[in-house]
């Protein structure tokens, strides 16, 4: 319940920024540092600008870039683990070596890299997520379909002359996609912290674009002069980490086979 | 004359459910005096595993129990505190399960798992090495002692029950409760683990509980058997009476179902038509009238109430003649 | 006039193991799960195939349904070689030869509607353009389910309701040759007689011809006209139901067919008690593959592997010394 309202606070908070708030991105130096107040309610930071503003705005690239990235990782690993779970044995070899392999590298070193290629930009850290957590739903998609392809019902379906497509397509993946969905819900936070943490050591979302990692990153930089920004950047961090994993573990227990609703 | 392995009196049991309670035992009694052999027939929705898991106090948590007492050996089940149950269980109960597959962890070794069972006793690892050794040999596993370190998985799905119940016999309980124990093997494995089961059954001298749809194998096995019909026990008696002149109308047609004594070929085999009855909003009357050929008046006014025959401990039938 | 199927010395092979397996503890690589065997059914005929654990009979039937590879030997059906074939050719076959599965509930698929269920084999193979709505009327009429049920998913429906929508899904394509595989397993026993009267009722109705795979023997004798019984993949005997019943000529068929309790307290049985386990496929007996368990056994059966032969009314037998009436 509680995770359910602090994600609808986040999203309508960034849905609904340019009503709620000032410009984020104008500057007004002779209101640098100020406290917060009714006209800023957060404050201002560095170079005036309104964090409240900013923290909003912020809000949607957080989103957009964590739904929008582990949306892709979820379509790419799934279809991935459904291949090389149902597919020959050669297919599923080189597609593990694959998955292994990309999820060896270690997550800051392959931001590292992607950036030197790319330049800093939210597709970096877009990318970053992909290869970071692709691999494990396309795992996880793998195991299911290895265990159900021989249940007696896939093999009904074959006895009737399905195909492999419709099998994969009508009867494995609606039977496995629920945990992965509650899975991916409970990695959102972490996607949350990749793009606050790539931003934050100017490896995405570059300024003057407001990005909670980017507002971390000036307030660290002026923390003597005022601890606002410091804490308008860190707060939704908390709040949306928070509510995200507190709604993905409410979704596991609702879908726990162990409550029971009569006889076994 | 010592207590009853087992004594239940009046037990009812009911699920929480989203459409409101779903009364799964409506007041059944069963008896087991030490050392007997007791049967539990009848089939899906009867009310068998609901039973057995009140009796070792498992119940899932949507269930109550909502009246009764059960006893073991004199012992009141309901008035013990959780630690004291788990004492008992394993201990002075042990059951067996219809799976052999999955009753033993695929980790340890079956003669780990046999000697860890035993830590209840204080002895020294050897001496239970020893015991858990023997128990195999009585349930006739070939290379006992080499065997010992095995895994579940190198044996045979009958190897494994009989293993199970090795494991279980070996604390020597004073009830053993037999789940389905045969049901998935096969005949010829399903006869040798009957013979098996009476043969250390007058070893051990423990009473069993033994649940099953087979009616062969009860009818062979067991010295007295419960029927059970939508939650309710509706006929219970020495075996003779019950399968050679069963009285109660579903014991009556269960029996001519059973294509074992069909003896003629024929393309109508007999069956029970109709459904088991909603648990949840039980009709007025008797639990089996919709579906009973000899159905009249009073059995839709209110449930028969269990009587005492001549031959039958227990019959739940209006059409019951009750012993002076 | 080809019989309806035909199959010849059939050998169905599953690797085992690892190279290393066979290296290190001489383990074959290969067990024969059916090891050679051969049968003919007519059309209209129902043939059960018996044996427990370990026999080869639910390897048998897919083989036969064209879900396994065959290694060695043949399959006909109406004169047409099947075994292994392309994908295209396997799915036509698909829609002579249907199968029933053992488990009733698990064998549908889980977040179907019966509705669904039943329209599955018209969308498969194309024929969608049909009333799909009359289609599934039509087919839950024929098994005696009432139209609501169409909407309803597996795990709401009972054993015996799921078991007749298997049956539906099977016969929805008009097929020739219907496989069951153990018909009535998870069924309580008083739901059991409505499997096999729908069965025998849907044979008539549709002249279908039916394999029944099944270890209840109980069942046999009201639902096949002739039976063939397998241990460790080879058939041992096989013929006509009735005969067989009443005087059984392989010790293995005695012991299977007193292994089964009859629900009387008094009935003593007069049971062969078989010692031991069925061998591993892994480590076939030498001579006859049954002599380790076999009561009658003598000398020669632990050398001479005995071959299935005709005996008199067109008995099958592999024994080398097949009892006699009077050892009943």
């Amino acid at each position: 319940m509680l995770g359910t309202v602090l994600v609808v606070l986040v999203v309508l908070g960034a849905v609904f920024a340019g009503l709620l708030a000032p410009d984020p991105i104008a500057m007004a130096p002779i209101d640098r540092f100020l406290t917060p107040s009714m006209d800023h309610l957060l404050g201002t930071d560095n170079l005036g600008r309104d964090l409240f503003a900013r923290v909003l705005f912020g809000g949607r690239i957080a989103l957009v870039v964590s739904l929008g990235s582990t949306a892709a990782s979820l379509l790419l690993g799934v279809a991935a683990g459904l291949v090389a779970g149902y597919g020959p044995r050669w297919l599923d070899n080189l597609l593990l070596l694959i998955f292994d392999a990309l999820k060896s590298f270690p997550t800051v070193m392959l931001a590292l890299a992607l950036v030197t290629l790319l330049g800093p930009s939210e597709w970096a850290v877009v990318l970053v997520v992909i290869i970071a957590n692709a691999p494990s739903y396309a795992r996880m998609a793998r195991t299911q379909t290895m265990s159900l392809r021989h249940a007696q019902f896939v093999e009904a379906e074959r006895s009737l002359g399905a195909g492999a497509g419709r099998i994969i397509a009508s009867h494995i993946l609606p039977n496995i996609v629920g945990p992965i969905l509650i899975v991916a819900s409970m990695d959102i936070p972490v996607v949350i912290a990749i793009e606050a943490g790539m931003s934050f050591l100017g490896l995405g979302v570059r300024p003057p674009t407001p990005s909670w990692g980017t507002i971390l990153e000036s307030g660290f930089e002026y923390i003597q002069d005022s601890a606002w920004a410091v804490i308008a950047g860190g707060l939704p961090i908390i709040i949306t980490t928070l509510g995200f994993t507190f709604l993905g573990e409410a979704l596991r227990d609702t879908f726990d086979p162990k409550l029971v609703t009569g006889p076994r | 004359m010592s207590a009853p392995a087992l004594a239940i009196e009046h037990l009812s049991v009911d699920y929480a459910t989203a459409a409101g309670p779903l009364h799964a035992l409506r007041d059944v009694g069963i008896e087991i005096g030490a050392g007997e052999i007791v049967g539990l027939v009848g089939e899906s929705g009867c009310g068998k595993s609901t039973l057995i898991q009140a009796v070792l106090r498992l119940l899932s948590p949507n269930a109550r129990i909502t009246a009764g007492r059960m006893a073991l050996a004199g012992v009141d089940l309901m008035g013990l505190d959780p630690e004291a149950m788990r004492k008992l269980r394993g201990d002075r109960i042990s059951v067996v399960f219809q799976d052999p597959m999955t009753a033993l962890n695929p980790v340890l070794t079956i003669g780990r798992q046999m000697v860890d069972i035993q830590y209840r006793r204080r002895e020294p690892r050897a001496a239970k090495r020893r015991r858990a050794v023997e128990m195999l040999k009585r349930v006739h596993i070939p290379d006992p002692e080499s065997r010992f370190d095995q895994y579940p998985h190198e044996f045979s799905g009958g190897m494994r029950q009989r293993i199970a119940i090795a494991m279980a016999l070996m604390a020597e309980p004073a009830l053993f409760i037999a789940d389905e124990p045969t049901t998935a093997l096969d005949a010829t494995l399903e006869v040798a683990t009957i013979e098996l089961l009476k043969a250390l059954q007058r070893e051990i001298g423990c009473a069993i509980l033994f649940v099953s749809h087979h009616l062969g194998v009860v009818a062979e096995l067991c010295d007295r058997v419960n029927v059970m019909y939508a939650g309710e026990v509706v006929e219970s008696g020495p075996v003779r009476p019950v399968f050679q002149r069963p009285q109660h109308p579903y014991t009556q047609r269960l029996l001519a179902c059973d294509p074992a004594r069909v003896r003629e070929r024929t393309r109508h085999l007999p069956t029970i038509p109709g459904d088991l009855p909603d648990l949840v909003s039980l009709p007025p009357g008797c639990v089996f009238a919709d579906r009973c050929p000899q159905v009249f008046e009073p059995c839709r006014r209110a449930p028969p109430p269990a009587v005492k025959t001549a031959e039958l401990e227990a019959l739940r039938c209006y059409l019951a003649k009750p012993s002076p | 006039m080809n019989p309806l199927l035909a199959v010849e010395n059939l050998v169905v092979r599953f690797p085992v193991g690892g190279a290393l397996g066979h290296y290190l503890k001489g383990e074959p690589r290969a067990i024969d799960a059916v090891a050679g065997v051969s049968l003919t059914m007519e059309p209209g005929e129902t043939v059960a195939v018996v044996g427990e654990s370990g026999s080869g009979k639910t390897t048998l039937a897919r083989a036969i349904a064209g879900l396994i590879p065959v290694a060695e030997g043949a399959v006909r059906f109406q004169g047409r070689p099947v075994a292994n074939l392309g994908r295209a050719a396997r799915k036509e076959l698909h829609r002579e030869i249907a199968m029933i599965f053992q488990d009733p509930v698990g064998s549908l698929s889980p977040r179907f509607s019966v509705r669904g269920l039943l329209a599955e084999p018209f969308r498969i193979h194309g024929l969608a353009e049909r009333d799909l709505d009359a289609e599934v009327t039509r087919l839950l009429g024929l098994v005696g389910l009432p139209p609501a049920i169409a909407e309803r998913h597996p795990h709401q429906l009972s054993g015996g309701q799921a078991r007749r929508v298997g049956v539906a899904r099977a016969i929805a394509l008009s097929p020739k040759l219907v496989i069951a595989d153990e018909p009535t397993a998870g069924l309580d026993v008083s739901v059991q007689g409505e499997v096999l009267n729908l069965l025998n009722e849907l044979r008539e109705r549709l002249g279908l011809s039916m394999l029944i795979i099944t270890h209840n023997l109980n069942i046999v004798r009201h639902i096949a006209d002739r039976m063939a019984i397998m241990y460790l993949g080879r058939i041992v005997e096989a013929g006509e139901t009735a005969a067989i019943f009443a005087n059984p000529r392989h010790p293995y068929s005695l012991a299977l067919l007193s292994a089964n309790p009859e629900p009387d307290p008094d009935a003593r049985p007069r049971r062969i008690a078989l010692e031991g386990e069925v061998p591993s496929l892994l480590a076939r007996p030498a001579g006859c593959e049954f002599h380790g368990r076999c009561p009658f056994v003598q000398e020669r059966c632990r050398n001479e592997a005995p071959v299935l032969a005709v005996g008199p009314d067109d008995r099958l037998v592999a024994c080398h010394f097949p009892l006699e009436p009077s050892a009943n």
